[in-house]
């Protein structure tokens, strides 16, 4: 399917970053004005500016990249956006999952080798679940395999042979 | 001699080799970096004898530099920055079902690279530093824009996308204290970005989550058992290109020892070189050219011997990994500097001997394990991608001990994704991020030293290697702007 563009993605882009640019500068401006540092060449501002007028100059540059092909029509692919944002959704919910649940901590020795489960192990087995069915995964016995075992396998080797923390 | 084949005991040969296993699979596992395990490695060696720590040490450096490939060839997902380039034909040979070749030749001149660093490190430590010595901050700031503008050029088809991922990369490792004056720059308040963006969380992002998402995106899922190829590879074939491998190791070895600029630039200019010198590759570049593998493999291992030049001779170190090695020197209250080869000679010898040991332990396992580890791709990308993103969470918590960079690691995943969707090249920001500080630093020391002066301009370019580099970066931007590259196609048309 081909679809002519009014605003194409290149001058999107190049509007943004044009945008981005102006407000670094003046973000930068800003910070400078306010510094006891007055020396420019000693100035934190000084980078900023100079990356703000570099942006710029790029933003330009693909504004009228996107100009020239302002009548070119664009492609469209079959894509899955909405999948996207829920892949990103779980993950979100991951991530509160794990700062907001405090489960305790309990520890298993065999053979010198610690197992642990606490909030990490527990919430990671709910997420690997969830996300592999949300993605299709059908068989039984690696729908539940993996997620334990790879939890396991996570906090063995992080918790108790490398002794990092885990969330 | 005789203190070198002391170093040689059983004791010594399994600690580099139990750091070589783990370099591997620290390299390998996307998420876990060279310089976490390192960092990790300073609080378990603290009560180690120096010699035992140095010897864990190279093993994983040198090996976990060589396996940031194994993971770029296999799951797209470079295990370091250093790796990027290697994806860039690494992944389309494993597509093509070639990843067994791929992998072979990632290990022969990772193998051969890492060598060359090494002979350099014994033979040229004190040239080598003799030129770095003289750099002057502008030539620093130059350097690292030189390596910028070539990433731009070689990763992405729109050179100008190429420069706006750099500048964005700029932007983002700006965020933190000022690196001269301390003052807070783009933190909004956040009391958790005052240390500025860890490149861990940034990386793990940009190229872990991101490839989830746009697997995701692009509905990719049912296409997910890649077919590998059961055929051997002779070693004279492989061989063949010992030539361009040489060539590309002396480019990475003299990248590493500037200081700042670590494997990713000398991949990238190694990338370039080859580019320029190989005009008729069997497969073009960037869809599994085996040059590229051997261009990015010589020369970001090659870099671990010329990395570890400046930091031994004036306590600057290359890279990043480097500079946490710099902190083991510290911790067992070594001095490196001009003096450390006479003052500490066993320790020198002591890196020397676990690096070289570390290579062949590298060729065994290269050839002999990371084969096997090939079954990784054989997993159905639903399976894969969420233990992927599970390993993302942990790499990048580990970093820091902090749920914020987790939080940072999606954030540039949907980054990462989004740049992908829109063709912007994520190699050149995370240079950039790397980079940044450095370059920020050099820049302002550079203007506040030409401010003084009598002659600002002389002050600034009026240096043999100023020029040159200053040279070097104009040849790369110039030769991109199209009007000049179809000025130079006509003339060589005609």
């Amino acid at each position: 399917m081909k679809k002519k563009c009014v605003l194409n993605n290149a001058m999107q882009e190049g509007i943004f970053f044009l945008l981005l640019s102006g407000w670094l500068l003046w973000y930068s401006l800003d910070a400078y004005g306010k510094s006891y540092i007055k020396d420019w060449a000693q100035s934190p501002s000084l980078f900023p500016v100079l990356v703000s007028g570099l942006l710029a100059l790029f933003g330009v540059i693909i504004l009228r990249q996107g100009l020239a092909q302002r009548d070119a029509a664009a492609e469209k692919k079959r894509t899955q956006p909405l999948q996207v944002l829920i892949i990103l959704g779980m993950a979100l919910a991951y991530y509160f999952a794990l700062s907001v649940i405090s489960l305790p901590y309990m520890a298993v020795t065999i053979s010198g080798l610690t197992f642990s489960v606490s909030t990490f192990e527990v919430v990671t087995i709910v997420y690997l679940m969830v996300m592999m069915a949300y993605l299709g995964v059908r068989n039984k016995l690696a729908f539940t395999l993996v997620p334990v075992c790879s939890s396991a396998a996570l906090s063995v080797i992080f918790r108790t042979m490398l002794r990092v923390l885990l969330p | 001699m005789a203190e070198i084949l002391s170093l040689l005991n059983l004791r010594f040969i399994f600690l580099v080799f139990l750091g070589s296993i783990a370099g591997l699979f620290v390299g390998a596992i996307p998420g876990l970096s060279v310089s976490m395990a390192t960092a990790l490695l300073v609080s378990i060696t603290y009560t180690w004898e120096t010699t035992d720590a140095l010897a864990t040490i190279m093993g994983v450096y040198v090996v976990g530099v060589f396996s940031g490939a194994v993971s770029a060839i296999l799951i797209n997902i470079p295990g370091a920055p250093s790796s990027v380039v290697t994806t860039l034909d690494g992944y389309p040979m494993a597509k093509r079902g070639e990843s067994y070749k791929a992998l072979y030749y990632a290990t022969i001149y990772s193998f051969i690279g890492s060598l060359f660093g090494l002979v350099a490190l014994a033979v040229l430590t004190g040239p080598i530093s003799a030129i770095a010595i003289k750099f002057r901050p502008m030539d620093y700031f130059l350097l690292s824009l030189f390596g910028l503008a070539t990433v731009g050029s070689v990763t992405s088809k729109n050179y100008t996308k190429g420069l706006v991922a750099a500048a964005l990369g700029l932007l983002i490792s700006m965020i933190g204290l000022d690196p001269l004056a301390g003052t807070p720059r783009l933190v909004f308040g956040v009391k958790e970005l005052r240390a500025g963006i860890s490149t861990v969380p940034a990386l793990v992002g940009l190229f872990g989550f991101a490839e989830v998402l746009s697997v995701i995106y692009n509905g990719h899922m049912k296409q997910t058992v890649e077919h590998m190829d059961k055929t051997r590879v002779s070693l004279r074939e492989v061989l063949r290109h010992w030539k361009l491998s040489v060539y590309t190791s002396l480019i990475g070895m003299l990248v590493g020892a500037l200081p700042g600029a670590g494997g990713p630039v000398a991949a990238f200019i190694s990338y370039n070189e080859t580019k320029r010198l190989v005009k008729n590759p069997e497969v073009p570049f960037g869809e599994g050219a085996v040059e590229g593998i051997v261009a990015s493999e010589s020369s970001n291992n090659a870099c671990i011997g010329g990395a570890l030049i400046p930091m031994l001779t004036l306590a600057v170190p290359g890279d990043a990994v480097t500079a946490i090695i710099l902190s083991v020197f510290y911790v067992h209250g070594l001095k490196p500097g001009p003096m450390f080869i006479r003052e500490s000679a066993s320790s020198f010898h002591a890196i020397l001997v676990a690096g070289f040991l570390a290579c062949f332990i590298l060729l065994v396992l290269g050839l002999w394990v990371a084969p096997k580890i090939c079954r990784i791709i054989a997993v159905p990308k639903n399976i894969l991608l969420p233990v992927v993103t599970v390993l993302c969470v942990v790499g990048s918590f580990a970093c820091n001990n902090r749920l914020f960079d987790v939080g940072l690691m999606f954030a540039f995943g949907l980054l990462g994704f989004l740049m992908r969707l829109r063709g912007y090249p994520q190699a050149p920001l995370v240079l950039a991020l790397v980079l940044g500080k450095t370059m920020d630093s050099n820049f302002r020391r550079a203007m506040s030293l030409a401010a003084v002066a009598e002659n600002p301009l002389m002050n600034l370019f009026g240096h043999p290697i100023t020029l040159i580099l200053l040279a070097c970066t104009l040849f790369v931007v110039l030769g991109n702007i199209p009007f000049i590259k179809n000025l130079g196609k006509k003339k060589a048309q005609a």
